[in-house]
């Protein structure tokens, strides 16, 4: 090699190294977008769509053993390791720097309502089918108010936020009123409900829908007492002439019979993309494990109370109950999962639900994960809610019996009809049991009982085991317990952010 | 007079001759070299020649010796002419003997004046050679010195020592004194009073021309202003060190932590002057170069390692600009030497064990009544029935009635073996070295745990010509890896949550046994050994790393080098998780799945980093006062990453288990990543008169990682340098040898934060089913700031180093002063704003402080006994200085203005309660605290005991390290040990078995004999509850479980013995030493549970355990 060709190498190497290679540095993401190309197409819209929903199938909100400890912190089931501090919770034990459930929801709400809020701003500047794009915003409003009311009946008046994610903006907001929440909850459900269709072709299956934003309504407006809107929400649920009762109790839960008429709403999982562990939980974790108490409020198959009914018989405590017990709870003794339920495999209290799980009286094994859906919203829920409100505004009129007795003589629970000539209060009372059996272990007696106010003397006292023993003594301060407190690390982040009274 | 020391052989009467004969020379070896040299392998010094002469020239006889040797001879014509002719016969013979016995019958003297070229010059002619001595020159631990200058003391008469070590001469008379000189070693005079002379050079720690590995080249130790820490690979050798970052601890100015002695994943955290940025591993990590190229020291082979260079300060690490904020690691691997061809082999075998396991409660009877007690403790019911406690108690252990030691099932002794073979050497023009490892270890987790590492490295050196030279190494690692299924955090959990109610083994018909008698909290069926038996997690990683590049001087001083480099890695991960039932124990039916569905996944990753480097380095001394040296340079950096992940369920069996088996739920994901670095530096060093020293390193970083407008950042440095001991007051003072005051000032940077950090990104992976079927979905889930910038380590630096004594003692004292600010930090954002990350933002400042001092010392007593001692201590104060008013809380950890990072923030204690009344009278912090539980202090003194009573009660880094060795030889024989220590740093172990019942866990048994009762008030531990339904009473994060994990540990001691005698000899060998070793085999803490180097900031003991490790072994050279 002379000396001038070196020279010549020298500088060719240079001056492409220096002048070709700052291109280089210009990286592109390749398994994201950026927010300044994305919304530019429906697929994008649609994507952006699920990601709301994927929300809901969040650790924080419906899955690991989240969804359950709403029924460990309702005087119907206990939880023994105390995840998310649900049993601090339950035991009234928490304070202002409490974390647990309260964090989760928070969360978990928020998460959603930050992806809806994009969703519902970015969408509509997306040139693309005009039905499909309002049907899209018009999920996502009904998954917004899904989140809010959650929000809005756990803490009262939560920052109200409508625009989407901005720290700057968002971040030192206050809280707003209940009010407001609770109206923009209504206007969600409202604009929601006007735009989505009753039911989806088979691909769409398990979106939101008209009558799940009717229902909706009827929830937040029913944990309001405005029994009114109440009962004209449930009626536009009735007039969708859509839904009805599922002949068989316990399938309703069942993989097999996703999508039956009597869903509303519910929180889709398939495995292997989008699993949970209800399946482990149920039957190994007893993460929500029924209580006695719960198993004494079952009527005899003559619509009696145990006490009162002479079909009772103490050593036989689980013959001729309401149907929806064996459909519902697994007992020492009960045939399950190939063979006989012991008291080793129902270590916390000897129950374990019968609800959300994929095991059945044959299958032996256990899924760690498993692909159940949530039911959270089903036509029974509604029927029960009409029949509360109505009897509230009007007594028990025959529309009150008939929307209870519709549920008691489901074939598959054929319990006899409620006695005839009850008073309001004795509907009352009536209503609130059926309740309790119909949706146990479903997490919606928590909020029952605040609604009505009994949890003050429900959630104060013992919870017992199947043998009578004392599980845990509870305790409910009226002055504090009905709101949760706002996590102290989301105030130590906005200190706007005013603290639920007493905490 | 003639001028004394060796270096002077070519004399004055050679010099004008020699000058004009080396241009003509040397174009003709130029043209030589150009035209068909390649690798010399063999060297010069050994070749060999056969002739014979009579009666003929010494013309004849130097050209026959450059036909049969690539040497070639200068001389002048006319003085060769006029000498006799002589007469000369050599068979195989080395051709400096020849040209010895040709010089002393001749009284012409030659001296080897360049690589292969030989001048010949005349002796003085009034000297008389009379006394002939012949002698041997070895090192202190026996090693025969070849090349070794001899000279006979105020004369130009010499020779060197050839490879066995001996020389002869002639001198004048036994009143002639022999000098013995070699690089590296202190020159040594003796009379030459005895025929045979047996000479032992001590090495020179504080040679003047010993050089340092810095960034992109090389500097005299003496001129370096930086902070610099070095560690020769001979203090490596023998040791079972299984991965290079080991190689580190002790050393000044370094935290090193090996959490765990798990085989193939036993690295190191390496913390170079404390922790100074805030976020996550990858951030606080120094950079690795390997022979100049960024690689990994998991992939190095220690035995291969010539050196490591610390690079501490500002100063030395400037020149890495925007990957030095945490400090840099320069290792060279070893090359051949010029003068002899060697082939080692060292290997050793032993046997691993764990320092500390926690020592559980291993009786059934004694586990469920104490769970019992638990129970009643905190207010509930006992659990277990007294019928089954003694049906437990009265039955002898067997598989129904278990009594199960799972720390004795799952843990053993475990061996390790390593063996290396080295071939070094090299001639004038080239050196080499090639070796190849191999390590076969197997882990104390027994059945699950193992590694086998085989590794290649070739580097060689070779001058293509005078002014051309190039060289490259590869480095060729492959792991063979296998973990529990499912990761070791997972096994590690599993392990500790077991309980001796569990039996071990199997059923005669082949089943797994579930316990009959089922525990609250275990749930699953988690026998740890079907990971042993049933599953298998393997990782093979293949690692391979060219480096070229080539040196060109463009004119006398200026240098010109192109380097180029790749490094490929591809790694293989097959995870194997079967369905196995377990069945009752005592009914035989089938009770709870291990794993209820056989899964198989793999998962393959390839990463590539190539690297193109130029440097042009001038060189100029000016008269004889002005030392120039600048360095240019310019680089290219592009880093590659992909992976590919499969996974399937629906195995018809569990007998056949490749991807292809499986049916259902069929999983892949994958992505790529790219990185990019493009980087001029440049380096200036001035010396005046090697006594005053400057010296300027910068750097200007372009990085893919930032945003446009700000992926440029500058990092520029300066030192300077006092050498004292040069000036005129000090060198009379005969006890210094070397006194040199240093100090620098720079700035790096900081580039680990992820990628795209500056992109609002639409993530996708948020699918969900509608109609049975899965769609894809996206969103935002983080908060990004565009605006994000370089974050910038200022360090201050001030240095003394000596060397005092004649060199036997030596040591230096620095001090540091290191600021982070800009830290590039994920800013937490209220969950209000759709739960999303925060933004990673520049927005915390850190300071660390500290100094650190080193001593050495070295002397010998008589010939026999020589000592060596070193010992090093490290000081840093590490202060969160500002963030932004923020406060990071994690895992009973606070990060905090005016705190170190990542302190212990937790309730402070005041023992136990010791009754009701006492309790009664006592803000507590549920209605469930009795006697015998935590009395927490009410700090704030608002009567309520909460997070607001926490406060700041120890580091999750250690404020001191320390570091010491100790060594002698006697004869044959030499001990060296190794200490090495941390102090002020706390850990909170926590969870299943570090405390009690966790979930089910079981409890240590220091618990039955030292937690409280009435009956014993002064119990160490609260009374018995469970971790996980007692959290806040008795286990919230609190001081009372705050432990001092200081340790001083021996990590290293070796006794060695070198063989001596005729018989090396007669086998060939040079050297033949055996050794025993012993590894982590001493250890002073208060840290009883688990071994106090571990994950400091770890809440569980789900930790694979440290070990120690014994081995003997031996070394051969040839």
């Amino acid at each position: 090699m002379t000396m001038k060709n070196f020279r010549y190498i020298l500088a060719a190497l240079l001056t492409w190294t220096m002048a070709a290679c700052h291109s280089l540095l210009e990286t592109e993401p390749t398994d994201f977008y950026s927010q300044d190309t994305y919304w530019q197409t429906s697929e994008q819209a649609l994507d952006a769509l699920t990601g709301c929903y994927q929300a809901l199938t969040h650790n924080d909100l419906y899955n690991a053993q989240t969804p359950f400890m709403f029924e460990a912190m309702s005087p119907n089931a206990f939880n023994y390791d105390n995840q998310r501090a649900a049993n601090d919770f339950a035991r009234g034990v928490h304070s202002a720097t409490t974390l647990g459930m309260n964090d989760a929801m928070w969360n978990g709400c928020y998460r959603g309502i930050g992806r809806c809020n994009a969703v519902i701003e970015r969408v509509p500047a997306i040139s693309m089918d005009e039905t499909l794009k309002a049907r899209i915003v018009a999920e996502a409003k009904f998954l917004r108010a899904f989140y809010y009311h959650r929000l809005n009946t756990l803490f009262h008046g939560v920052p109200l936020l409508l625009a989407e994610p901005n720290p700057d903006e968002q971040g030192s907001q206050p809280r707003n009123t209940y009010d407001e929440v609770l109206a923009q909850v209504v206007r969600d459900l409202d604009e929601a409900a006007a735009v989505l269709p009753v039911a989806y072709a088979g691909a769409d299956d398990g979106r939101a829908t008209k009558g799940a934003a009717l229902a909706l309504k009827a929830r937040a407006l029913l944990q309001d007492l405005d029994y009114a809107g109440t009962v004209a929400a449930a009626e536009a649920v009735f007039g969708l002439d859509h839904y009805e009762l599922f002949p068989d109790y316990n399938g309703i839960f069942r993989k097999a019979n996703q999508g039956n008429k009597e869903v509303i709403f519910d929180i889709r999982f398939k495995a292997p993309e989008v699993t949970n562990q209800y399946d482990i939980i149920m039957a190994q974790y007893s993460t929500q494990a029924p209580v006695q108490g719960l198993v004494d409020a079952y009527q005899m198959i003559d619509g009696r109370s145990i006490e009162e009914s002479d079909l009772y018989d103490p050593q036989n405590p689980y013959e001729n109950r309401d149907p929806r017990f064996k459909q519902s709870i697994v007992y020492i003794g009960a045939p399950w999962r190939n063979r006989t339920a012991t008291a080793a495999d129902l270590h916390q209290t000897g129950y374990t639900f019968w609800k959300f799980t994929e095991y059945n009286a044959t299958t032996p094994g256990t899924l760690v994960n498993s692909d159940c859906n949530y039911l959270e919203i089903r036509y029974a829920d509604v029927l029960l809610m009409y029949a509360e409100a109505l009897n509230e505004l009007s007594g028990p009129t025959d529309a009150v019996y008939e929307a209870v007795n519709a549920i008691r003589t489901r074939p598959s629970v054929d319990m006899p009809e409620l006695p005839a000539g009850l008073s309001k209060e004795a509907m009352r009372e009536a209503i609130r049991l059926e309740r309790r059996i119909e949706l146990a272990g479903e997490g919606s007696y928590f909020y029952d009982i605040r609604r009505w106010g009994t949890i003050e003397e429900e959630m104060n006292g013992p919870i017992h085991d199947y043998q009578g023993n004392v599980i845990q003594n509870r305790s409910f301060n009226a002055e504090r317990d009905y709101l949760w407190p706002i996590p102290f690390t989301e105030i130590d982040l906005n200190p706007a952010l005013e603290q639920n009274p007493n905490y | 007079m003639k001028k004394p020391g060796h270096d002077s052989l070519a004399g004055k009467s050679l010099t004008p001759i020699v000058k004009l004969l080396l241009m003509i020379k040397f174009i003709t070896v130029l043209v030589c070299f150009l035209g068909f040299q390649g690798f010399a392998v063999e060297g010069a010094a050994q070749e060999k020649v056969t002739f014979q002469f009579s009666n003929t020239t010494l013309k004849k006889v130097f050209k026959a010796i450059e036909e049969q040797t690539s040497l070639r001879f200068v001389y002048n014509d006319d003085m060769l002419q006029r000498r006799e002719r002589i007469s000369i016969a050599a068979k195989e013979e080395n051709w400096k003997a020849v040209m010895n016995r040709l010089a002393t019958s001749t009284g012409l003297r030659y001296r080897l004046i360049d690589e292969n070229l030989v001048a010949i010059g005349a002796a003085d002619i009034n000297t008389t050679y009379q006394t002939s001595i012949r002698g041997k020159v070895s090192t202190a631990d026996g090693q025969t010195l070849q090349g070794v200058s001899v000279t006979e003391k105020g004369t130009g008469n010499g020779t060197t020592t050839n490879e066995r070590g001996e020389f002869s001469i002639t001198v004048k008379d036994g009143t002639a004194l022999l000098v013995f000189s070699s690089i590296g070693y202190l020159t040594k005079e003796l009379p030459a009073n005895t025929a045979f002379l047996e000479v032992v050079l001590q090495e020179d720690l504080a040679n003047l021309d010993e050089v340092v590995v810095v960034g992109y080249g090389t500097q005299k130790k003496v001129n370096v202003t930086g902070s610099i820490s070095v560690v020769d690979g001979e203090t490596l050798q023998n040791r079972p060190i299984t991965n290079a970052s080991q190689a580190l601890q002790g050393v000044q100015g370094v935290y090193v932590n090996q959490a765990g002695g798990q085989p193939g994943a036993d690295g190191a955290t390496i913390r170079i002057r404390g922790m100074g940025t805030i976020g996550g591993t990858g951030k606080l990590s120094p950079l690795v170069l390997v022979d100049g190229v960024e690689f990994s020291l998991r992939d190095v082979n220690p035995n291969d390692i010539e050196s490591i260079s610390v690079l501490k300060d500002a100063a030395s690490t400037a020149i890495y600009g925007s990957r030095a904020a945490n400090g840099v690691i320069l290792v060279t691997t070893k090359l051949g030497r010029q003068d002899r061809t060697t082939i080692d082999y060292s290997g050793y075998a032993g046997s691993q064990s764990a320092t500390y396991l926690p020592d559980p409660v291993d009786n059934s009877a004694t586990f469920m009544e104490w769970y019992n007690k638990a129970m009643v403790n905190q207010g509930g019911t006992p659990y277990y029935s007294e019928e089954l406690i003694n049906e437990f108690r009265n039955n002898p252990t067997s598989l129904i009635y278990p009594n199960t030691n799972w720390m004795e099932v799952m843990f053993g002794p475990a061996a390790i073996q390593e063996h290396n073979l080295r071939f070094a050497g090299g001639s004038a023009k080239t050196r080499y070295n090639l070796s190849a490892g191999y390590l076969d270890q197997d882990g104390v987790l027994k059945g699950m745990t193992g590694a086998e590492k085989y590794s290649l490295n070739l580097r060689v050196s070779t001058e293509v010509s005078k002014r051309f030279n190039i060289e490259g190494s590869v480095i060729g690692t492959r792991w063979d890896v296998d973990h529990p299924a499912q990761g070791i955090g997972t096994a590690m959990n599993r392990i500790m949550r077991m309980v001796p109610v569990q039996p071990v083994g199997k059923m005669e018909n082949g089943n797994w046994p579930d316990s009959w008698v089922l525990t609250p909290g275990q749930n699953g069926f988690q026998n740890p050994l079907i990971w042993a038996e049933e599953a298998y997690r393997t990782e093979r990683t293949n690692r391979f790393m060219a480096n070229l590049a080539a040196n060109f001087t463009i004119i006398e001083g200026l240098r010109y080098q192109a380097r180029g480099s790749i490094n490929y890695g591809d790694f293989l991960q097959k995870n194997w998780y079967p369905e196995v039932m377990a069945y009752n124990v005592r009914t035989g039916e089938p009770s709870r799945p291990w794993s209820a569905t056989s899964t198989k996944t793999q998962r393959q990753e390839h990463d590539q980093r190539l690297n193109f480097t130029h440097t042009l380095n001038y060189q100029q001394t000016i008269g004889s006062d002005h030392t120039i040296n600048a360095l240019v340079g310019h680089s290219i950096e592009r880093y590659d990453t992909e992976f590919f992940q499969g996974s399937i369920q629906g195995f018809p069996s569990t007998d056949l288990d490749e991807l292809n088996v499986g049916t259902d739920n069929r999983q892949v994901s994958g992505t790529t990543t790219v990185d990019a670095l493009i980087s001029y530096f440049g380096r200036v060093q001035y010396a005046f008169r090697d006594k005053y020293l400057f010296e300027a390193n910068s750097r200007y970083d372009g990085s893919s990682r930032f945003a446009n407008g700000n992926k440029w950042g500058f990092f520029p440095s300066f030192s300077l340098g006092w050498r004292l001991s040069e000036e005129a007051f000090l060198s009379n003072v005969s006890w210094i040898d070397e006194l040199k005051l240093r100090g620098s000032w720079g700035q790096i940077g900081n580039q680990e934060i992820g990628r795209f950090q500056y992109v609002n990104a639409v993530a996708l992976g948020f699918g969900y089913p509608f109609g049975g079927t899965y769609y894809g979905g996206s969103a935002v889930t983080q908060y990004r700031d565009p605006s994000l910038q370089w974050e910038t380590t200022t360090m201050t630096n001030f240095g003394l180093d000596w060397v005092l004594l004649n060199s036997k003692l030596t040591g230096e004292f620095e001090y540091f002063y290191k600021r982070t600010d800009g830290i590039l930090r994920e800013v937490q954002l209220p969950g209000q704003v759709g739960a999303l990350a925060g933004p990673v933002r520049n927005i915390a400042v850190v300071d660390n402080k500290g100094f650190e001092i080193g001593l050495n010392y070295t002397d010998r007593i008589g010939s026999d006994f020589s000592y060596q001692l070193g010992a090093n201590f490290t000081r840093i104060t590490n202060e969160v200085v500002d963030l932004n008013g923020e406060t990071i809380l994690s895992g009973g950890r606070i990060t905090q203005e005016g705190s170190p990072i990542d302190s212990w923030y937790v309730l402070k204690t005041d023992g136990l309660f010791q009754t009701e009344e006492e309790v009664a009278n006592y803000p507590t912090i549920t209605d469930r605290v009795g006697p015998g539980d935590i009395k927490y202090v009410d700090l704030n003194n608002d009567g309520v005991i909460d997070g607001d009573d926490r406060y700041v009660a120890g580091n999750t880094f250690p404020e001191f390290t320390y570091g010491f060795n100790v060594g002698f030889s006697y004869k044959a024989f030499s001990l060296s040990t190794l200490w090495q220590g941390v102090g002020n740093v706390h850990v909170r172990p926590n969870n299943n078995l570090a405390s009690p019942f966790n979930n089910g866990a079981g409890l240590t048994k220091d618990w039955i004999t030292d937690s409280w009762t009435p009956e014993n008030p002064n119990a160490r531990l609260p009374r018995i509850s469970a971790r996980n339904q007692y959290t806040a009473e008795n286990f919230s994060d609190s001081d009372f479980w705050l432990e001092d994990a200081s340790y001083l540990r021996l990590k290293n001691i070796q006794l060695a013995y070198d063989f001596k005698g005729g018989f090396l000899e007669r086998w060939g060998l040079s050297q033949l030493r055996v050794f025993a070793n012993a590894q982590n085999i001493l250890t002073f803490t208060n840290v009883t549970l688990f071994d106090p180097e571990r994950d400091i900031t770890a809440t569980n003991i789900d930790q694979y355990p440290s070990v120690k490790t014994i081995t003997g072994g031996i070394n051969l050279t040839f």
